[in-house]
């Protein structure tokens, strides 16, 4: 998946403007950041290392605490380190690492995780606002991430695919979601939308 | 736990929108019918996946198949798989940029593989849809066609469906000729129902 697209196109039916920023620059002049997933980590964080882009986000997501919505890779990429195609160290927004679902994890179960399934958020959750104490969202991936406790008020949402993993995080202006809301319909559109005015 | 889709499949032909009885297509009418006529826009939002194919018979154009899949995708927010004579990665680039999130490949799972793996290479092995197309013969036996239903391929289903399992792809889209567009259901085919 990881189709830029798409997402633009959700957040231009919720009324907002949205620009691929390619340049440090346009980090700087955005007032809220989506993070989408293309491509691999490895490749990912190439990029944005390459582009200068990883220095704009961690000024503008660390000190000038701009909100942020990862999707899919890029909320992998806000962890601290990466398994996919060897070990990548991820933006460290987060603390954790990601890691491929694995066979024990999964049984009979296949990857990539394809389909809606079920997420349920802690109470409290901005993200998840009116959408219920549990809600459908569909899902392509076979790595996911694995937090660590940090104590600092962070709010998730889990999902089960043969194990439970963290479909949603939220802590101050980071926040992060495994699945794609710009694909899961009505609840995805209304979760874009708990995210422009959290 | 995995819920299950309902998935919408439109069939397109040289600009317009047709409804397909055992593979013969009869025209209904173009995007702007699709609009007025099934309010498309509402609908999508009845669906969990929406799969948009190019059946054209003969030459097709798919500058124009993108085109109309970019004015259905701007409206449509779930899951989207195109495809229908894809012939190269620029072809599939050029429908993933028109807001496909996945690529459909029927006739190149048997003639062109190559492609399929370069595909799978490029945007993922959960960007390539393999559909294959399913009919009963006179000896009662399922046999699978390629070329929108056309040329018979001479090796069997099991040997093929595993085959094609083998291969890069995120899902497999299976369509029974007999019962298309009769509104009887799928035909559950025995052997592939076997296969994992």
């Amino acid at each position: 998946m990881g189709n830029l697209w798409s997402v633009k196109n959700a957040f231009e039916f919720l009324g907002s403007e949205c620009r691929f920023a390619d340049k440090p620059s346009q980090i700087d002049e955005s007032e809220v950041l989506v993070l989408p997933g293309v491509g691999s980590y490895f490749r990912a964080m190439q990029r944005l290392r390459e582009s200068g882009l990883q220095e704009a986000l961690r000024e503008a997501v660390l000190v000038a605490k701009k909100k942020i919505l990862g999707i899919c890779l890029g909320l992998q990429l806000m962890a601290e380190v990466g398994f996919e195609e060897g070990e990548t160290v991820g933006l460290s927004f987060l603390t954790g690492s990601v890691q491929r679902f694995t066979r024990k994890e999964l049984g009979q179960l296949k990857l990539p995780h394809i389909g809606f399934n079920k997420v349920i958020p802690d109470p409290g959750n901005r993200l998840f606002q009116g959408l219920g104490p549990a809600a459908d969202f569909y899902f392509v991936h076979s790595f996911r991430l694995l937090p660590k406790a940090d104590g600092n008020g962070s709010m998730k949402a889990v999902c089960r695919y043969g194990v439970e993993f963290l479909a949603g995080y939220e802590n101050e202006n980071i926040f992060g979601v495994q699945f794609h809301p710009e694909k899961s319909q009505t609840n995805g559109l209304r979760l874009l939308k708990n995210f422009l005015t959290a | 736990m995995l819920k299950k889709r309902i998935i919408f499949t439109l069939l397109y032909e040289n600009g317009s929108f047709v409804l397909s009885r055992n593979f013969r297509l009869q025209r209904v009418g173009d995007l702007f019918w699709l609009e007025k006529n099934y309010n498309f826009d509402h609908i999508a939002f009845y669906i969990d996946e929406l799969i948009v194919l190019d059946v054209t018979r003969g030459r097709r154009n798919i500058e124009n198949f993108a085109g109309t899949l970019k004015a259905l995708a701007t409206s449509c927010f779930v899951p989207i798989a195109a495809g229908g004579g894809i012939r190269n990665q620029g072809d599939a680039s050029l429908l993933l940029r028109s807001g496909a999130d996945k690529i459909v490949v029927n006739t190149s799972l048997f003639k062109d593989p190559k492609m399929v793996k370069e595909l799978a290479a490029e945007f993922g092995q959960q960007c390539v849809v393999g559909s294959v197309d399913l009919k009963r013969q006179e000896d009662n036996q399922f046999g699978i066609f390629i070329g929108n239903g056309a040329e018979k391929i001479e090796v069997g289903v099991l040997d093929a469906i595993s085959r094609i399992l083998d291969k890069p792809i995120g899902e497999l889209y299976l369509t029974s000729i007999d019962r298309d567009g009769t509104g009887q259901g799928w035909i559950v085919c025995p052997t592939v129902a076997k296969c994992r």
